[in-house]
């Protein structure tokens, strides 16, 4: 594999991360089936930072714990570097999350031993890590200085804001140097700076060291921050952005959805008849009587 | 270790709460083997010390003269070697080395059998002694002899003897020799006995302070009549022996010196492990000192009983294991279920941590030892604090209950006994926290608190335990005692876990009927506390330690009661009453002095008991006035009270014929008697003294003629009352006469005044028993007239009459007053085997309704008594005898001297030393007094008592580690409990119906645990406890009485309700105080 050209981000130490048809249905403690995926069909290249944007229930969060092993797909495969996570053995995704594969979890007390300083904290995230491979990275120390967390290494958890306390999680997650980064909702709860000063911090991983960054957000302020973000409605892709312009996305079964802008002109149940123009294809409604 | 320590004290109330835990199990299971052993090891001391020195101790002996010295032809008498090479002889059977070490010092002794004291009509054997250092072990007044033929005398020897310090007397010798003699067979042997007389001085007198202590060794060599009492003064003598002479070795000089080495056994030198090689070292010292007589005159036999004490030892160190771990295994169970409990609990806290690690990629090694590090770290400091606290509680323990300076130290067992249990709390711990390691990650990082349900493996273990407790309970039905006691010991436990598992089912059936009914027309706290009750399935979890611990500690309670009831029995049986010494009186004697020293009855009772016949049977003869005030009467005995058993057992001494005088003179007349063998006719009187002896008087020769016959003789000893007990007519010779014919009394005069007999009184005299035999027809018959009492004497031959008749020759008719029942009433034990009068006797003067049976008269001799009662057992006699009224039995069945088995003066709690001294005054020795404080004492000081102690205490901490268990685990689920407090107060419900509402639950829940836990306890105490061995009785001691003590029961069963009200309300305070609606917003920011 080439080096990457300088300036570039180094691609080679993101994860590539894709989905194909992927189904995934739960049951309710009342017994009912719930379809929280619908056949989502992804691709995450090594090195992209990536935010699924959409409403509670959307199948956001249930996507990125199936990213992460978590949950296993009722139907359809899940690629992370390659592999299919979708029938490994518990053992081999235990590696994965060891080394490849990190989690950030919604709340930074999930994501922290309440009574260790941030130093065992990163320690702790590293356990799992060989000899050889803890020595290949820096210190915990160097790490949270690197991050800009110096002042905070010693500091009992209970000493700091809600903030300080998020950067730590954030720190401890991305410790083992894992090639991709699942956040979920990263910045809740959080103040205006220390979310700006999150988002900081997700941008300095992925530009830095190439690590593939995929976060839920319920905010449009949010994912507008990252260069592609995804909305998912109802299980399924509804559009993209990138780089600031949003995209319908085709699905599997050639379903787009409408921009919410557009929602109002599209009501539910209403005829929409396609016409090819020279840029693309038209979409006018039409009435029962089908002018 | 930081990170692992501030976890730690981040969770500390969990983390104080397993070390509690783990602190109590481990102790239990180091303190039970080490309290096991240091009680083994004070049952050893106290088994040895129950013995006479001489049967573990190690003593040879060699006689000065042998059967050859003796034959060996000589002109004069065989002198006995000095003492000291007799000593040095003796002395060579301790060359082993091995012995050592478990015996004591040697001490050496000599005594000869001495020689005969003539004193007034008397004569006494009286026997020398020597002991080294014997001045010190006697309190002697004096000096102690040193030369040839000083003496020491016993003390009150010399009172009886009028000897001071300085005076001498003589005891004689006879020697015995062979001389060769010519004999019509040829050249033989001819024994001469040559008499010496000696003269000893008196140096000084002597008491001996303490004859239990082991430094005399053998009491029985030099203690002579009854041991350290002087010969009585009066009584038809015999060769009687004396207290010995203490002398120096020097005046050791007759034929019959021998002498010893005694060595004590040291109890402190031994313990438990080194009960085989004692053995070993006594079978050798034994074997060899055997050899070492072979083929000499000399004879080395120790009489060591060694074996026989470690064998006791061995039976009752096994008895004490097992009630121990009876005792322990409830409380290790219940420590293992909290241990689990709080772990699990501790677990549930961790879950996202745990979850936290497998986020992370940890290993399935790396996550199981960050879910369990800390609890094993809290067991692992809990090691070594509880080995010290149980070594610290087995000291202070052994302080106060065991032997002095008994040692506490580990073994093996010990070991192997902490091992197994914290091995036991290591997988309790690993278990409980396996339910979280397992957990699939998604299900982890779900926001929330899961309840654990039930699971299959909780389904096998319940049923598991019902299926145990049935096996254990019908196995006991069926086997009684001849079941596993450790089985037995174990069962109250499977039935408490049993009838918890079935409690947690039962309480879900009814707590889903209330909630039905609550839910339609119920109050608000009835209907909150019956929907959690039937909801919570976990709930029912909190009923297991306290039922547990209830059902122990009743258990162990009622099971201590019945133990130390039995205890108490045994010990009045035993001993007979709070205090009891042999003495040197006869039972006429006896009675008198008792009567007339404490006249009021209140303090002292004589009694007598015979040992005859070859069924061991016992029969005890009392002052039957005194039986409720002085003997020791167990309630459990008889369901009659003692008093009412005693009104029917006595004579009615107003019924008595009393006299008083010098001279008597009984006027008899139409004497008509005849004998083939021309024997002479005499009538004779029996009656008692005023001292209380019984005495037969002959007051004349009898001829035949119809005119009156005034027939006298002087009457010794009647200047105060005596009683009259018989009139009777013999021959020249007692044993054979042929006397038939007729007699009639006609009057009595004492000192020339008439005295009322009752002569003329029809029905107020009887035949009394014939002398040799009690039940047969009784050779004379009599008729009270107008002209005095008619006998018809039938001696040599039998009364006329149907027939078959039981009847023999007798030398005696004999008449007595009606005042004295003709059959005897009696108390009977339930175990004697009695034998209807009715067989026995034709019915011809005597009948016998059917229920009069057999019994043993005072002289030993079968005589018809009349059943009062019968009873479960009788002071002294135990299960199998009979108890009747001294007095009674005195009038017609007075033994010989030396004839019956002994009597004894019981004395009753409080009695002034001055009684006892007023006793002795009058010339009656007291020796070998038995206190029943002492007997209980070493009753409840026996394996089976040790070891319930520890039961007791076990079933205490159990309460307290129940309490502690049910109160933790209401703090545990305080938690999520507050946020359910919480959301009903949001919607509306009041505070006070919230914590009425938990109040009543918990009410509900332990008091259904304390109800059944009772319950549990109940059927325990019926099923199982009959079938424990409360400790090993001996022949003839009462069985112990299995009735329910409720007072303990239901006293135990409430104190523990008001118990658990308490704890009901306290925690239902804390709750509600917790649940606010605040709870609910720091719930959801997580």
């Amino acid at each position: 594999m080439n080096a990457p050209a300088p300036g570039a981000v180094d691609r080679r130490t993101g994860v590539a991360v894709r989905c194909i048809n992927v189904v995934q249905i739960y049951t309710t403690a009342g017994g009912h089936d719930v379809v929280a995926l619908r056949g989502v069909n992804l691709d995450i290249r090594p090195g992209d930072a990536v935010a699924l944007l959409g409403p509670s229930g959307s199948g956001k969060s249930t996507l990125l714990s199936l990213f992460g092993g978590v949950l296993r797909p009722s139907a359809g495969k899940i690629l992370v570097d390659g592999q299919d996570i979708s029938r490994i053995r518990e053992s081999e995704l235990g590696r994965l999350r060891s080394g490849k594969v990190a989690s950030l979890l919604q709340g930074a007390g999930r994501n922290l031993l309440s009574y260790a300083t941030p130093e065992e904290n990163v320690e702790f995230a590293r356990k799992a890590l060989d000899v050889a491979s803890r020595r290949r990275l820096p210190s915990p120390h160097e790490l949270l200085d690197r991050l800009g967390m110096a002042e905070l290494a010693g500091r009992p958890m209970s000493s700091m804001s809600g903030g300080e306390r998020q950067r730590v999680a954030f720190a401890a997650a991305v410790s083992s140097g894992a090639g991709l980064l699942l956040a979920d909702e990263p910045t809740s709860q959080l103040s205006h700076d220390d979310r700006d000063v999150m988002i900081e911090l997700i941008h300095r991983v992925n530009r830095e060291f190439g690590t593939t960054v995929v976060l839920v957000t319920h905010d449009p302020e949010i994912a507008a921050q990252m260069p592609r973000s995804i909305t998912i409605r109802n299980g399924r892709i509804g559009s993209e952005g990138r780089h600031g312009f949003d995209f319908g996305v085709v699905d599997e079964d050639g379903a787009v959805h409408i921009p919410d802008e557009l929602a109002d002109r599209f009501p539910a149940g209403t005829l929409v008849q396609f016409e090819q123009t020279e840029g693309g294809v038209l979409l006018r409604p039409v009435d029962e009587s089908g002018s | 270790m930081r990170m692992l320590l501030a976890g730690l004290w981040t969770r500390r109330g969990m983390s104080a709460a397993v070390f509690l835990i783990s602190v109590i199990a481990f102790t239990a299971s180091t303190l039970g083997p080490l309290y096991g052993r240091a009680s083994a090891e004070h049952l050893l001391d106290t088994r040895i010390d129950e013995r006479a020195p001489y049967t573990t101790g190690l003593s040879s002996e060699v006689q000065a003269v042998g059967l050859g010295d003796l034959e060996a032809p000589r002109q004069g008498p065989f002198v006995a070697p000095p003492v000291d090479e007799l000593v040095a002889t003796a002395r060579r059977a301790y060359s082993d080395p091995s012995s050592r070490r478990s015996w004591g010092p040697s001490t050496a002794w000599a005594d000869d059998d001495g020689g005969q004291l003539i004193y007034r009509t008397l004569q006494f054997t009286v026997p020398l002694y020597w002991r080294a250092g014997m001045c010190d072990l006697a309190a002697v007044t004096g000096t102690c002899p040193r030369a040839k033929n000083e003496v020491l005398m016993q003390a009150t020897m010399a009172d009886t003897l009028h000897l001071e310090a300085g005076d001498t007397f003589t005891l004689r010798y006879f020697d015995s020799y062979f001389v060769p003699s010519k004999s019509l067979v040829g050249r033989d042997l001819r024994e001469v006995q040559k008499r010496r007389d000696v003269r000893f001085r008196l140096t000084g007198t002597y008491t001996v302070p303490d004859p239990d202590s082991p430094a005399w060794f053998d009491l029985s060599r030099f203690t002579g009549f009854d041991n350290l009492v002087p010969p009585p003064t009066t009584g038809s003598g015999g060769a009687l022996r004396t207290p010995a002479l203490l002398v120096s070795p020097q005046s050791l000089v007759s034929q019959n010196v021998r002498a010893g080495v005694d060595r004590p056994m040291r109890t402190s030198a031994d313990d438990l492990a080194d009960l085989s090689d004692v053995q070993r070292a006594a079978a050798a010292f034994k074997a060899k000192a055997i050899d070492r007589a072979a083929g000499n005159d000399v004879e080395v036999l120790p009489d060591l009983d060694v074996g026989s004490v470690f064998a006791q030892v061995r039976s009752e160190r096994t008895q004490l294991s097992r009630v121990m771990v009876a005792a322990l295994t409830p409380l290790v169970v219940l420590c293992l279920l909290l241990l689990f409990a709080l772990v699990s609990a501790a677990a549930q806290v961790r879950r996202p941590q745990v979850a936290l690690a497998k986020l992370r990629g940890h290993s399935r090694l790396q996550v199981l030892w960050f879910a369990v590090s800390e609890p094993f770290v809290v067991l692992a400091v809990a090691v070594p604090v509880a080995v010290a606290a149980a070594y610290v509680t087995v000291r202070v323990v052994a302080h106060g209950w065991l032997h002095p300076g008994i040692p506490v130290g580990f073994d093996a067992f010990t070991v192997l006994s902490l091992v197994v249990v914290v091995g036991a709390s290591l997988l309790a711990s690993g278990l409980a926290a396996m339910a979280v390691i397992r957990e699939p990650l998604s299900v982890a990082l779900a926001a929330g608190v899961r309840p654990r349900s039930s699971t299959r493996a909780g389904l096998v273990l319940r049923s598991g335990v019902v299926a145990v407790a049935v096996v254990a309970v019908a196995n006991l039905v069926a086997s009684g005692d001849q079941s596993s006691q450790l089985l037995a010991l174990l069962t109250p436990t499977f039935i408490a876990l049993a009838v918890a598992v079935g409690g947690a089912l039962l309480l879900r059936l009814l707590s889903r009927g209330w909630l039905a009914r609550t839910a339609e027309r119920g109050s608000v706290p009835a209907y909150l506390a019956s929907r959690r009750l039937a909801r919570r399935q976990d709930l029912a979890n909190l009923m297991v330690p306290l039922l547990l611990a209830v059902a122990v500690l009743t258990f162990a309670s009622s099971a201590t009661a019945t133990s130390d009831d039995w205890r108490v029995s045994r010990a009045d049986t035993e001993v007979g009453a709070a205090r009891s010494f042999v003495t040197t009186a006869s039972p006429g004697r006896l009675l008198q002095v008792t009567r007339q020293v404490d006249p009021d009855g209140r303090y002292l009772m004589a009694t007598a008991v015979n040992d005859e016949g070859d069924d061991m049977r016992r029969s005890v003869f009392v002052d039957g006035d005194r039986l409720a005030r002085v003997a020791a009467w167990d309630p459990s005995w008889s369901d009659q009270p003692i008093e009412d058993l005693q009104r029917r057992l006595v004579l009615d001494e107003r019924k008595r014929i009393t006299f008083t005088g010098r001279d008597l003179a009984v006027t008899v007349r139409d004497v008509a008697l005849r004998s083939a063998t021309r024997s002479g006719a005499y009538l004779q009187v029996q009656y008692v003294d005023d001292a209380g002896e019984q005495r037969d008087q002959l007051v004349g020769r009898i001829r035949n003629g119809a005119g009156p016959q005034v027939l006298r003789t002087p009457i010794e000893h009647c200047r105060g009352t005596c009683f009259l007990e018989q009139l009777y007519v013999t021959g020249d010779a007692v044993s054979v006469t042929d006397l038939e014919g007729r007699m009639t009394i006609a009057s009595a005069a004492l000192d020339g005044r008439d005295v009322d007999w009752r002569l003329t009184d029809p029905g107020a005299w009887r035949p009394a028993r014939p002398f040799a035999v009690s039940l047969v027809d009784p050779p004379v018959l009599v008729r009270a007239g107008a002209d005095g009492l008619q006998m018809r004497v039938y001696l040599g031959a039998l009364p006329p009459g149907k027939g078959p008749q039981n009847g023999a020759v007798s030398g005696f008719a004999r008449v007595t007053p009606s005042s004295t029942p003709d059959v005897a009433p009696v108390l009977v034990a339930d175990g004697t085997r009695t034998q209807t009068a009715r067989r026995s006797g034709s019915g011809i003067a005597i009948e016998y309704p059917a229920s009069d049976v057999v019994g043993k008269g005072l002289n030993g001799q079968d005589t018809p008594m009349r059943v009062v009662d019968t009873v479960r057992s009788l002071p002294v006699v135990g299960t199998e005898g009979e108890l009747a009224d001294l007095e009674t039995s005195l009038v017609e069945f007075e033994p010989p001297v030396g004839a019956l088995g002994e009597t004894r003066l019981w004395v009753a709690e409080g009695t002034p030393d001055s009684v006892l001294a007023q006793v002795r005054s009058k010339g009656i020795g007291l020796t070998n007094g038995q206190t029943r404080a002492a007997t209980l004492h070493a009753l409840r000081t026996d394996a089976f008592s040790l070891g319930l102690r520890l039961f007791l205490f076990v079933g205490i901490a159990t309460l307290l580690l129940a309490v502690f268990g049910v109160l933790a685990s209401a703090v545990l689920q305080s938690r999520w409990r507050s946020y359910e407090v919480a959301s009903l107060r949001v919607v509306g419900v009041s505070q006070r119906a919230l914590v009425r509402g938990s109040v009543l639950e918990y009410v509900v829940l332990l008091g259904v645990a304390v109800l059944l836990g009772v319950l549990s306890a109940y059927l325990a105490l019926r099923l199982v406890l009959p079938s424990i061995s409360l400790g090993t009785a001996a022949e003839h001691e009462p069985v112990p009485v299995y009735t329910t003590h409720w007072l303990i029961v239901l006293g135990v069963g409430a104190g523990l309700f008001v118990l658990a009200v308490g704890i009901a309300v306290l925690v239902s305070r804390r709750i509600t105080r917790r649940g606010r609606p605040s709870t609910l917003r720091w719930a959801e920011q997580g």
